[in-house]
Order: C-alpha cells, then structure tokens, then sequence
C-alpha cells in the first residue's frame, strides 16, 4: 500500500514534470534543425577566402605601383598609384566586415580603415622614419586612409605632391613603410584561413566564441559601425553637433580633386553587405546558404511573422537609391545639402534594427557589444 | 492517513507548477510597493536626476522660444551641447536634449527627423526674431495678435516655440521611455539580465544596470516632482514642466481619468519584478505603460486639431497657437509604441502628415479632420 502511494506519487510528479520539458521538446521536435556549416561554407569558400585573395592581388599591386612612384615620383607612376589605391579600397569594402580570426587578432580592420587620419602625428611619423607602426596611436596613421594622406594630402595638388617626393626622400620611405605594413597584414590574414577554414566552417555552436556567433555579430557590427556610422553618421553629424566634412572616408582624394570616391566606397560595401546577405559571390552568381536562407527557413517553418530576409534585401536596394542620390564628393554633399545624406543614414538604419533585432534574437544569438548610454 | 497524504500532495501541487514556468519566473509573485521607493541594504536605489536635468533643460528652451533674446549658437548650444543654461547645475550636468531626441535604441537614431528639431531652432533664430514685431502674413513672419492672446510665428504660421516643446514630449520624453528604457534594447542590453539576477552592480552604485534602466524611464515622466516618493503620486501628478508629466496630468484630469494610476501602478510593480527577477511581470508592466503613454500624445493630437478648427474664426491667433500644439503632437506620435514594439503612426505616415500641416496658413479643414478621426481610429478612441 505505501509502495502504491509512492508510486502514485511518483507518476503524478512525472506528469508534472513531464508536461514541463515536454512544451521546449516540442518546440524543437516541430522545427527542422537549420545547417548553420553550410552556411559557413559558403561564406568561407565562395566569399571570404576569393574576396581576401582579391583583396590581397590589389594590395600586391598597390605595393608595385607604390615602389615605382617612390623609385621616380612622376605623373604616370603617380597616376598608377592612385588608381592601384583605389582598387584597394574598393577591394576593400569587400572585406572589411569579416573581423574574425587571424584578422581580429591582428587588429586588422583597425589597421586598414581607421578615418580620419592623425596629420599630426603622420607627419611626425614621417620625420622620425618611423618603421614600426603596431602602437594603437599608430592605426590612424597607416592603411588605405594613411595612404589616402600620403598619395593625395600631404600637399594641395598633384604636382606638389609629386613635387614633395621628389624633395623629400623621407616621404617615400614612410610611404613604403605603409605600404609592407598593408602587404604583410593581408598576408598573415589571407595565410592563416588555409588552416582556420576547417575550425571556422564547424564552429556552429550557439555561445558567445562560436565562428556563426562571432561572424553574425561582426556582420550586424560592421553594418551598424564601419558602413552606416563611419561612412554616413559621423560626416553627416548624426553623432555630433554639427556636420564634420572631414571624417568623409577617402577625405584627401576629394579635398585635392584628385578623384571623388567616397560614394563609390559605400555603394561597393552595400553591395558587399548585400552579396553576404543573399549568400552570392557576385552580383551574378546564384543565392547560396546565407544569413537570408536561414531567415527564410526560420519564416518557412512560422516562427517569425515577418519575412525579414526580403524585407531586408528590399530596403538594401532602397538605401542604394539614396546613397546614388548623394553627391560623389561627400565633403561637398555635407557641406551642401547634408539632408540627403540624413536620408541615406536613415535608409540604413532601418536595416540596422532588421539585422540586429530581427535576425539576432531570430538565429537566437546574443548581441556581443553593447552601446554606449550615458544617463 | 490517506486524507493526509493526499493534503500534502494538494500542497506540492502549486510548487509544480511554479517549477513549469519559465527560468526567468523563479519568484514568481510580486508585490508591488505602495510608493515608488526601493531600498538595498536600507539605501535607496532609485536615481533620475539625469532625466530631471533634461526635463529643467527643454524648460528653459521653451522659455528661450518665448524672447526675442537668444543668437541661433545659443538655442544650439542648449540643445546639443546642454550648457548656456540660467540654471548652472544645468550646465554642469553633463546631459543633453539634443542626444536623447529621436534617439531611442529600438529604433535607433531617425537622422532626418531629428533635423526636424534643429530647424525648428534655427529658423526662429533666422526668422523669427528677425520680425519680432512685423504683422506676421502667408509666407511673413511676425506677431499675429487676437482678442486671447499675442504670438510670434515663423513665415508658415508655426508658433515654433509650441512645435518644438510638444515635439519633444514625444521626441524625448515618450520616446526614451517607450522605446529606448522600458525596451528590451536597454533593459536586456549585454549582461544586465544575468548582472540583475546575480545581484551584480552598476560600477559604484546601488542599483543593478537594469533597475536604473527602469527608472531612468520612470524620471522621464515624474522628473520635475518635487517628491517623486510620495503616496498620491499615482492618483495626482502635479503636472509640474512644460512635457510629458503636464500633459499627462491633463489627459487624466479630462480625456481618460485612470489613467495616471495606471501607469503609475504599473511602474512601481514594474520595479519590483526588476527586483524579483520576473521579467515576465516586467516586461507586462512595460506594455501597459507605453500603451498608456502613447495614448497621452494621442488625445493631445486631435484635441488640438479640433481646437484650432472650432477656434480658427473668432480667434484665429489662439487658433494657429493650438495648431502648433497639434503639429508637435502629430510629430510626437511617431515615438508612441502600441505595445508590439511599433508605434501607432510610422515615421512616413507621420511625415505625410505634417507635409499637409507644413504652411498654417493655407492648411485644410478637410485634411485635419482626416488626421483627428485616423488617430481617433488608429487608437481606439
């Protein structure tokens, strides 16, 4: 008899408990498991690693063009090294949201893309040959915008600056020092994903170190930070008083009439947010597994009512209205209408609040860096 | 021996289901105090002073609105940089208007709109003071002067001291609280989830990040009462500023009374779910306060489009003063927050709306009859 009531006991506890997992189980049960490495995969194999060796094939060709300006500084090899930056920079744009790996431990975007530059210390770093440019002080003095103030800023038009390589040895020198700075970063980087590769596409867990944590968060980071704030928010002073004309990235190029790239620059890094997004390697190529694939799982299987994976790609296409919209020279279209550039900023940040509160708690992955609030 | 049994087991019965619910419910019921005050280790553990300072800031705006005194750099300068104040704590406080407009983390920075505040600003200074005393017409600004009152109006017939304070009641006020502090953007921001259960401090203070969180959206409204701990503030706010909390009192002393208790009920029990680990509870408390909220921008909306119609013949000044109320009412209600996460009005219909609102003086009956019966629809008035 006492057995019984244990027993009884025991089965109406296991009811309890039972009707307690059983709601998550079914949760589970009801929801196909969604292939996160292949999503890994494909951004590995068919983007990551062909935009670094692109990256990498315009960083060696920036280098050529660089040593043959600094051997006989002249219109054509000066010529030769705008252009060559140039294709840099948009390579770029392709590469920079990938901050994970050998390339956040290097600090690598840091190095690549810190805007504006330090004039100041760059100058100084000139006149001390400085070789060594690994000091943090240091990232708003080298890279793309470094070599943006060396090839277009450090006088008012071509032929001074011609004029001043040809004057002074030393700038030739801290422009080489740049330009290996560049060369071997990208190396170490492009390296070392022959061997993270296989960790990458199989680090599919769901914790804070995971590769599709940490690749999702720095894909949400650099679309909020280095493409809406950086490119847009800053110049157009959505994070400041007034409008700052001189944070515009590519500053220098524009400020001398050299060539205006700034908008150029943003529309190839949409186009690159864009391209992740869906999965493709090119414009042309077909959609592979993707952040959009996964959210049109999550949206097949009714979990989410909306279908932020279309949503997001309709309001890519929007913000590219309103950035082609803007004037090619950014210094001039903040100085002139800078409500257009408002508009573009808004036509981000729509997509900001898409990405990172939409899809974020959709894939369930916690944010990893929080805004600062003061109160 | 049997009934005894069976008595214990009745007893285990509510245990069971308290362990079914969810993580975050460990203790389940709370109870909420009968004043907003909450202690750890006997201190409190309430603090808005920044909200308090950003209230007295837009006070002294709407005063400066109000003089033809002011250069454009120092309605600026009060804006975006918070100093050039009267009140020189002001100064010191190191907080902002301009920061927390059109800024709530849900929906993040809205660039376009918030130059809408900026402009206000520096068209008075432009314009306005410029005509300080010339008779204001279509496309002139000046003193348009009736048999109630006297104001100054920009060259589109905006009184613009009242387009921008009612503006920030939404802009800023509701906004921080609905949007950005009551939301899970700032409440669940980081660690503040695990720092709030494992009683982890905000760095020297007395409060975990998310209580402050809270009551950061708690000042946004009641920040201008002289004691925000007494027992009838639910029932009686004083209405004290120029934002959220005098029109607030206004709603609950016509349009809906109720209303300042419910949402003052739902702040304090709010709290103590923060304090009892029930986010559940909280984020419950959280909905019925930006609903509730929202509806105060509502009401003043179309009661002030209605107004301005059924004033505009015997007393047109009065009429136009109302309608600028309205227009920073409507702009308001882009930061209202229906309790799903969106507001009752988006962005572009909001910006549709003050189109047709742009020039007072060639506005249309038609159009703000349109507006006051979409929001009487949109909120179920």
């Amino acid at each position: 008899m006492k057995t019984l009531k244990i027993l009884i006991s025991i089965s109406i506890l296991s009811i309890f408990i039972i009707s307690c997992s059983s709601s998550s189980d079914d949760e589970q049960s009801t929801i196909p498991e969604f292939d996160r490495s292949a999503v890994l995969s494909n951004y590995a194999d068919n983007i990551i690693v062909p935009r670094l060796n692109n990256f990498k094939s315009s960083v060696d060709y920036l280098k050529e063009s660089g040593d043959a300006f600094i051997d006989s500084p002249d219109i054509t090899t000066y010529t030769e090294l705008h252009n060559s930056w140039l294709e840099a920079y948009i390579n770029w744009q392709y590469v920079e949201m990938f901050n994970i790996g050998k390339a956040e431990e290097i600090m690598f975007f840091s190095k690549t893309n810190t805007y504006p530059v330090n004039e100041g210390r760059i100058q100084e770093n000139i006149n001390n040959e400085k070789t060594n440019l690994s000091n943090p002080n240091d990232w708003s003095c080298q890279g793309l915008p470094g070599l943006d103030y060396m090839i277009h800023g450090i006088a008012n038009s071509e032929n001074e600056i011609i004029n001043q390589y040809i004057q002074n040895p030393l700038n030739g020198k801290y422009l080489k020092v740049v330009l290996d700075e560049l060369n071997n970063n990208t190396d170490l980087v492009l390296n070392d994903w022959s061997t993270y590769r296989n960790t990458f596409v199989n680090s599919v867990e769901n914790t804070a170190t995971s590769a599709f944590n940490m690749l999702t968060n720095d894909f949400v980071y650099y679309f909020e930070k280095g493409l809406r704030t950086n490119k847009i928010g800053i110049p157009s002073g959505v994070f400041s008083n007034n409008p700052l004309s001189t944070k515009v990235e590519a500053y220098y190029s524009s400020k001398n009439g050299i060539e205006d790239v700034s908008r150029d620059l943003i529309e190839n890094a949409l186009n690159a947010v864009d391209l992740v997004f869906q999965g493709k390697s090119s414009n042309q190529s077909p959609a592979g597994p993707s952040f959009k694939t996964y959210l049109d799982f999550i949206k097949a299987n009714n979990v989410s009512a909306d279908d932020i994976g279309s949503i997001v790609v309709n309001k890519i296409q929007t913000a590219n209205q309103k950035i082609l919209d803007l004037n090619k020279n950014f210094i001039n279209q903040v100085e002139n209408d800078n409500s257009k550039m408002l508009t573009a900023f808004d036509a981000l940040q729509t997509i900001v609040v898409n990405l990172k509160t939409d899809m974020l708690s959709l894939f369930n992955v916690a944010v990893d860096y929080t805004d600062a609030d003061g109160d | 021996m049997k009934i005894k049994y069976f008595k214990l087991l009745l007893l285990a019965l509510p245990l069971l289901f308290i362990s079914c619910s969810d993580d975050d419910d460990e203790n389940n019921v709370v109870i909420a105090p009968d004043t907003y005050e909450f202690t750890r280790d006997g201190a409190s553990t309430v603090s808005f002073s920044g909200q308090t300072a950003r209230l007295n800031m837009a006070d002294e705006i709407y005063q400066a609105l109000n003089t033809n005194t002011f250069t454009k750099a120092q309605l600026l300068e009060m804006f975006n940089d918070g100093t050039g104040f009267s009140d020189a704590s002001l100064n010191s406080s190191g907080k902002q208007v301009g920061s927390k407009t059109a800024s709530g983390c849900s929906h993040g920075p809205l660039a376009s709109t918030k130059a809408r505040y900026t402009s206000m600003l520096e068209d008075f200074a432009d314009n306005v003071i410029p005509a300080w005393t010339a008779t204001a017409a279509n496309g002139q600004a000046g003193l348009l002067t009736d048999s109630a009152r006297s104001i100054n109006v920009n060259a589109n017939g905006w009184e613009v001291d009242q387009t921008f304070i009612k503006g920030i009641i939404g802009g800023m006020c509701v906004d921080q609280i609905v949007n950005n502090y009551l939301d899970a953007c700032q409440l669940d921001s980081g660690t503040r989830r695990a720092d709030n259960d494992n009683g982890i401090l905000a760095s020297g203070k007395n409060y975990t990040d998310m209580e402050h969180k809270w009551d950061e959206a708690f000042g946004y409204l009641y920040g201008q009462e002289a004691d925000a701990t007494r027992a009838d503030l639910g029932t009686s706010p004083t209405g004290n500023g120029t934002t959220l909390n005098k029109y607030f009192k206004k709603i609950n002393d016509s349009n809906e009374p109720g209303l300042a208790s419910t949402v003052f009920d739902a702040f304090k029990l709010g709290r103590a779910a923060i304090v009892a680990g029930n986010y559940d509870v909280r984020d419950a408390q959280a909905n019925i306060i930006k609903i509730n909220l929202s509806k105060v921008v509502g009401y003043k909306a179309i009661d002030y489009l209605e107004s301005y119609m059924s004033k505009k013949t015997a007393t047109p000044a009065d009429a136009i003063h109302a309608l600028s109320e309205g227009y920073g009412f409507i702009l308001s209600l882009m930061f209202t927050n229906d309790g799903t996460g969106s507001p009752y009005f988006s962005e572009a219909e909001v910006n549709s709306m003050l189109s047709k609102l742009s020039n007072f003086w060639t506005v249309q009956d038609s159009d703000l009859t349109q507006m006051a019966n979409d929001i009487r629809g949109r909120f179920n008035f």
